[in-house]
């Protein structure tokens, strides 16, 4: 953690208020804003986690989209890391600040709907389950960034490859074989109680420190100029 | 006046220390869309000292950029070894920082100067008075106090040049790399940079600059790095001009013509189309003298220049070798 340019975190947390967390901040304003219907509490906590898990997956793909190879891209990079700080060092703080604010989003999410319709919602579950997502897809994705120019694209296909296997009665031979590559989503769900964290667990730690020793050992320049 | 807190050194510079930089066998060779390798530096073998001012210089795509990206630790050699300060490139950056401008200056367009300069000092482990201290005498130094909150995207080239020059201000790095510093600076500007890296100079670091203008390198640099095709043609050390004692060609400028010239230089060639204008090949001593005997005889010497410099003669000669 020493290794961590914690004197940048200021900053960071600016670029992500002016960016990436528009979105959550307008579901926040919306589910503050928006009349409250005069809702039964068993409804509130039916429709409610859906919506939290849906802003969630959306939220924890605005955080970790480009997170490395927009830097790359844009050549950014020169400037950042002619600095005494190592690139692994510096993105895995962006992205844990990332998991910080995801988690920050859910508490303020149920905070809002428990005010508004009296009704409390498992936060500690929740945050859980979205952190436990954060790292599943949020590594996933932070990974796919130390390698292409492309990041959240790839994700999505992976997630939906995912979907598709992890609900089908008889995946093709091939899915099973390559299954342990996909993200295991389905054992994130705000909505579906009662599954073993271990594989998404290890999964996450596994991309995570993946992306860090990628950012560790790749080129940062293409060419020369690397532009 | 905002004092500079980075160290400035009035007197001439002190004696070239040990190697920082070393380069033995680098090859760096990149891969095309097609698959086909494509070489950029061919065993390059180079040993920069701290205290020296180190020019590279070379046509387009003789690696000048390559080279420094591997100094910088933005790219690792193919083969060979390249260490800065004993370490890696890339580990002596993250431990001890490079002061790099990189030949396109790329920052957040949303970001402001002064803000730009801010992080960057924080990242570089500034903080508090020190940090603010250091990003003012920056804006004072490249004359940018006015652009403070003027957003990055809006600056013209000259301003942003600036501003990535404002930036290495903010290293106390021992090693300080520039890749075409004179690109999109005004003469003004392009003076007060070659001023300020003899002050930036001190022992013990070293300043590598990488441009296509040899008199801008002839001017900053104690010995410059020729480069062709990726080879290291040779290395000119030109911090005193006429030391080897071999003629050099001059342009002789007189305001009227002088009959005592033919005498005085027998070599002296009229220049064409122009008037009272001559060439003259000669080294340091016979120049000296006759140009004594010249005024001695009436001659009003209007201009009298070097026609050529010893970078330029040795540069033209390794392009030859590489065509």
């Amino acid at each position: 953690m020493k290794k961590l340019p914690w004197r940048y975190v200021p900053w960071l947390l600016l670029d992500m208020a002016r960016g990436p967390l528009m979105f959550p901040a307008a579901v926040l304003a919306a589910a503050l804003l928006l009349p409250a219907v005069n809702a039964p509490a068993e409804l509130v906590t039916r429709v409610f986690p859906y919506m939290l898990e849906a802003a969630g997956f959306l939220t924890v793909l605005a955080l970790t989209r480009g997170l490395v190879n927009k830097d790359l891209r844009r050549g950014y990079y020169r400037v950042l890391f002619s600095r005494p700080v190592t690139p692994g060092g510096y993105y895995l703080l962006r992205w844990l600040l990332g998991g910080a604010a995801l988690l920050a989003f859910a508490a303020l999410f149920t905070g809002i709907i428990a005010w508004k319709y009296g009704v409390a919602l498992p936060f500690p579950f929740y945050a859980a389950r979205l952190g436990l997502e954060y790292l599943v897809l949020g590594g996933l994705v932070f990974f796919l960034s130390t390698l292409l120019r492309e990041d959240a694209g790839p994700a999505l296909v992976l997630c939906a490859i995912s979907a598709y296997y992890h609900g089908a009665a008889y995946p093709p031979a091939w899915l099973k074989a390559a299954g342990w590559l996909l993200p295991p989503l389905n054992l994130c769900r705000l909505t579906v109680a009662g599954t073993s964290p271990l594989p998404a667990l290890l999964y996450g730690a596994c991309t995570v420190a993946a992306a860090v020793y990628v950012l560790q050992r790749r080129n940062f320049a293409e060419g020369g100029r690397g532009d | 006046m905002t004092s500079k807190p980075y160290k400035v050194t009035a007197a001439p510079p002190a004696p070239p220390a040990a190697c920082l930089a070393e380069l033995k066998g680098v090859c760096k060779t990149y891969t095309s869309v097609l698959g086909r390798p494509v070489p950029a530096l061919a065993d390059v073998t180079l040993e920069l000292r701290g205290g020296e001012v180190v020019g590279v210089a070379g046509p387009n795509g003789a690696g000048k950029s390559t080279l420094l990206s591997i100094l910088t630790g933005f790219l690792a050699p193919s083969s060979g070894t390249a260490l800065v300060g004993g370490l890696p490139p890339g580990r002596y950056a993250e431990r001890s920082g490079v002061a790099c401008l990189p030949e396109l200056v790329r920052l957040p367009p949303d970001w402001t100067v002064a803000d730009t300069l801010t992080r960057l000092g924080a990242l570089g482990a500034l903080a508090g008075q020190a940090r603010a201290l250091r990003v003012a005498a920056a804006l004072e130094e490249l004359g940018l106090e006015s652009q403070a909150a003027a957003r990055v995207g809006k600056l013209s080239k000259g301003n942003l040049q600036r501003l990535g020059i404002a930036q290495v201000l903010l290293s106390d790095s021992d090693l300080m790399v520039f890749d075409e510093p004179s690109n999109g600076l005004d003469p003004v500007w392009l003076m007060r940079f070659r001023e300020l890296v003899r002050r930036l100079r001190r022992p013990g670091r070293l300043i590598v600059v990488a441009s296509h203008n040899l008199d801008e390198l002839e001017r900053l640099t104690d010995r410059v790095v020729i480069l062709g095709r990726g080879r290291v043609e040779r290395v000119v050390e030109h911090s005193s001009p006429a030391a080897d004692g071999a003629p050099r060609f001059f342009r002789l400028k007189l305001l009227a013509p002088c009959a005592a010239l033919a005498g005085i230089f027998p070599g002296a060639a009229p220049v064409e189309g122009r008037d009272n204008e001559y060439r003259l090949e000669l080294d340091a001593a016979a120049l000296s003298g006759g140009l004594l005997k010249l005024l001695q005889a009436g001659a009003v010497v209007l201009a009298l220049q070097p026609e050529q410099s010893g970078l330029e003669r040795a540069f033209s000669a390794s392009m030859e070798n590489t065509r």
